[in-house]
């Protein structure tokens, strides 16, 4: 045991002090990991900030500045004032999402027929479509805005009443359409009139569907984009470490330590074994190290200890075999260094390295389930934020195990053969 | 304490070792001497058991199989390619290399003491192997080979690329060695190293033996004649009666026996202005052996 304790700690050594190797380790998974988390974290935080709308006012008249008015006070769109040609430039080019124009003739009317909506042209690229909906929705609160405006005040809104039957020219003069309008808006004049204020103001007020703030309570879904960037990514580090490890192997053979170590009293079984000891603690702090600092600086929760670290375990036991299997796969550094990388990175990015699990599309997670790495990948997840039971557990970790053994196996048969 | 018993091992088209026997006794340090590719590596891997030979049987000190714990723990190797680890300090090196065979706590701290003194590089031992030089690199070779005292030793060519200093340093190391009782195998193709090194040389060549025994006895049956040359300081009056062949008044002669020939010219009257004798050496033996000089 002493001797394969020393040549685990000898390989540790050497790991330690290759900057290289310790870079595709620690620093990059660590960097994907809180690029990744704070990129899909932006995009959520991208959806709340206010949409940006081109706003062109041809009129300027009162009615059509009393719009922007009313649509600069909604919060969640934002107006840049553009000429209409720049406004329409900044859509084709994808700088705005969308122009509004208000075209000369909107304020035209008086009195409460003022806003005609007939001038107002609204350009979107069709393939925005939840924007669309979403403009749509503030585009229609601003226009019902200024009626409710014009209503909410009874005296107000006699007047524009008053304003609009003269508007409709002289009584003489009136054809049938405006003679009906006339009639029936001196009527609603008169109901006006005769209303008591206090009760009209109430019941005129328009209001939408009020909102509710929830907070997220938990549940088997992620919290915050990092609880799937950080399994997700440390599968990077476990790809440097099976690569850096299969590499020491090589190097070993091809420097001549090899060949040191095999007319030496150790057996096959301490050298491998020390191997496959430096490669299994290697294994087991980076993941430490990446979930720790996930915990403490990224809002990782800590649900389950246990069962992160029983996904660890089995984990490092996979990566392990992988390791003794992939060194088997070249004689040179060079060799073995591409052929772990041609392997492990398809098997990486189908199994939940590259795109998340969670948004892989169907046909996807079906391949991944060939991905030793997916079920590392599951298994952590399982214990971060997928609520797994023990007996949940047991597939992913089960299967990390199988597939650690069965590559262990694999590799030290053939190793031992390549050895003479 | 070394048999090697019609050694044979074929590398596709290549039979790198065709049929070696010698043995080596307790104690004697034992030259191959050999062109590149004649053979040595591999004749010294399958004595340590880390090629099996195609045919043939190697015996280390009794013990019929050289991969047997009880024949690996009294074998050291320093090979020919640095087999040490760059990115280790000169005292990790040993130190791993110590703990392999077994040694432990204060055992192997002074081992490593001595190992690195040994190959003087205490000085050097916290840094780095790759930022040592050449001739360092292969005393810390060296040191990684001896750390666990080992009864045999093999030394796969232990001054290739080392400057005159390193080298008698080395030098020094394996005599002190062998004043020790260690057995030694050296690999070499510097004639001059195996003459000062070596009790008897084995000449190999394409994978065979060609000849072996003492340095005196090699150049003894194999080396030829002696090569006297001499400037003479007036012409003889009788040319016809020196012996070799006279250029004006240089002279060139050829015997088995320089001295005779000396006294013979002395005689005659005839004074030198410079005189030349080359012995032959182990170069002329391995000329003559094979019609081809062991360097070009
Ligand atoms: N692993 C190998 N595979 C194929 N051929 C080999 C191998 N090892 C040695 N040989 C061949 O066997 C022959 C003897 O090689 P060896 O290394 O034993 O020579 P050497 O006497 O040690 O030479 P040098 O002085 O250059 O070290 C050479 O022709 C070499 O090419
Ligand atoms: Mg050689």
């Amino acid at each position: 045991m002493h001797r394969i304790v020393a040549i685990a700690l000898k390989d540790l050594r050497l790991l330690i002090r290759n900057r290289e190797a310790l870079f595709w380790v620690l620093a990059f998974p660590l960097m994907m990991a809180v690029l990744f988390g704070a990129i899909f974290s932006g995009m959520g935080s991208k959806a709340r900030k206010p949409m940006e709308v081109a706003i062109v006012d041809e009129d300027q008249s009162e009615a059509s500045k009393a719009f922007v008015g009313r649509l600069k006070s909604q919060d969640s769109v934002k107006l840049v004032v553009k000429s209409r040609e720049g406004g329409l430039a900044a859509v084709r080019t994808g700088k705005l999402v969308a122009y509004v124009l208000i075209r000369k003739g909107y304020g035209a009317k008086q009195g409460f027929m003022a806003g005609d909506n007939k001038k107002l042209e609204v350009g979107i690229d069709p393939s925005r479509r939840t924007e669309r909906g979403f403009l749509q929705g503030i585009l229609m609160k601003a226009v019902f805005g200024g009626l409710q405006d014009r209503m909410s005040n009874p005296a107000k809104t006699r007047k524009f009443i008053q304003e609009s039957v003269s508007g409709l020219g002289a009584a003489g003069a009136r054809d049938p359409e405006e003679a009906k309008l006339a009639t029936f808006l001196k009527a609603f004049d008169s109901y006006l009139g005769s209303v008591d204020n206090q009760t009209f103001k109430g019941q005129m007020k328009m209001d939408g569907p009020k909102i509710e703030a929830v907070k997220y309570a938990g549940g088997k879904r992620p919290r915050t984009s990092f609880e799937v960037s950080f399994p997700q990514s440390v599968v990077w580090g476990l790809l440097g470490i099976v690569s850096s490890f299969a590499i020491l192997v090589a190097r070993e053979r091809t420097v001549g330590t090899l060949l040191r170590l095999r007319i030496s009293p150790l057996t096959w079984t301490h050298i491998l074994g020390g191997k496959a000891l430096a490669s299994f603690m290697a294994s087991i702090v980076t993941m430490a190290l990446i979930f720790a600092l996930g915990i403490v600086g990224f809002g990782l929760r800590l649900g389950n200890l246990p069962q992160l670290g029983l996904a660890v375990v089995c984990t490092a036991v996979c990566i392990t075999g992988m390791m003794m299997l992939i060194a088997t796969f070249g004689k040179t550094e060079q060799a073995v260094s591409g052929a772990s990388w041609a392997v492990m990175m398809p098997l990486a990015m189908f199994g939940g390295g590259m795109i998340p699990l969670v948004s892989m599309p169907s046909w996807m997670q079906t391949a991944s389930h060939f991905s030793p790495i997916k079920w590392a990948v599951y298994s952590f997840e399982g214990a971060i934020w997928r609520d797994f039971t023990l007996a949940e557990m047991a597939l992913p970790c089960g299967l990390l195990v199988i597939i650690g053994v069965a590559t262990f196996a694999l590799g030290v048969v053939l190793l031992s053969r390549a050895k003479s | 304490m070394i048999q090697a018993q019609k050694l044979q091992k074929r590398f596709g088209e290549v039979q790198a070792v065709d049929g070696i026997s010698f043995e080596i006794a307790k104690g004697e340090t034992f030259g191959l001497l050999g062109p590149n590719g004649a053979g040595k590596t591999t004749t010294i891997h399958m004595l340590v058991g880390a090629l099996k030979p195609d045919a043939g049987k190697v015996v280390i000190d009794g013990v019929e199989d050289p991969t047997h714990a009880n024949a690996r723990q009294n074998i050291g190797m320093a090979p020919q390619a640095l087999a040490l680890y760059e990115n280790l300090s000169a005292e990790e090196n040993v130190s791993f290399f110590g703990t392999i065979y077994g040694l432990r706590g204060a055992d192997l701290a002074q081992r490593v003491d001595w190992a690195l003194g040994f190959t003087r590089l205490s000085d050097r031992r916290k840094d780095r192997m790759k930022t040592f030089s050449g001739g360092m690199k292969r005393r810390l070779n060296m040191a990684c080979a001896v750390v666990h005292k080992p009864r045999v030793l093999f030394l796969d060519e232990p001054t290739v690329g080392v400057d005159p200093q390193s080298r008698n340093a080395i030098f020094d190391n394996i005599e002190e060695l062998k004043a020790e009782g260690t057995t030694i195998l050296y690999t070499t193709h510097y004639m001059e190293e195996a003459q000062r090194l070596c009790d008897r040389v084995a000449i190999v060549d394409k994978g065979g033996l060609l000849a072996l025994d003492t340095v005196t006895g090699l150049i003894d049956a194999h080396g030829g004649n002696s090569l006297v040359e001499a400037t003479l300081e007036q012409a003889p009056s009788d040319p016809s009666a020196f012996p070799g062949t006279l250029d004006g008044l240089s002279l060139r002669v050829e015997t088995d026996h320089p001295l005779k020939t000396l006294a013979r010219i002395t005689d005659a009257g005839v004074h030198f202005t410079s005189l030349r004798v080359d012995r032959p050496d182990l170069e002329a033996v391995f000329l003559n052996l094979t019609g081809r000089r062991l360097r070009d």
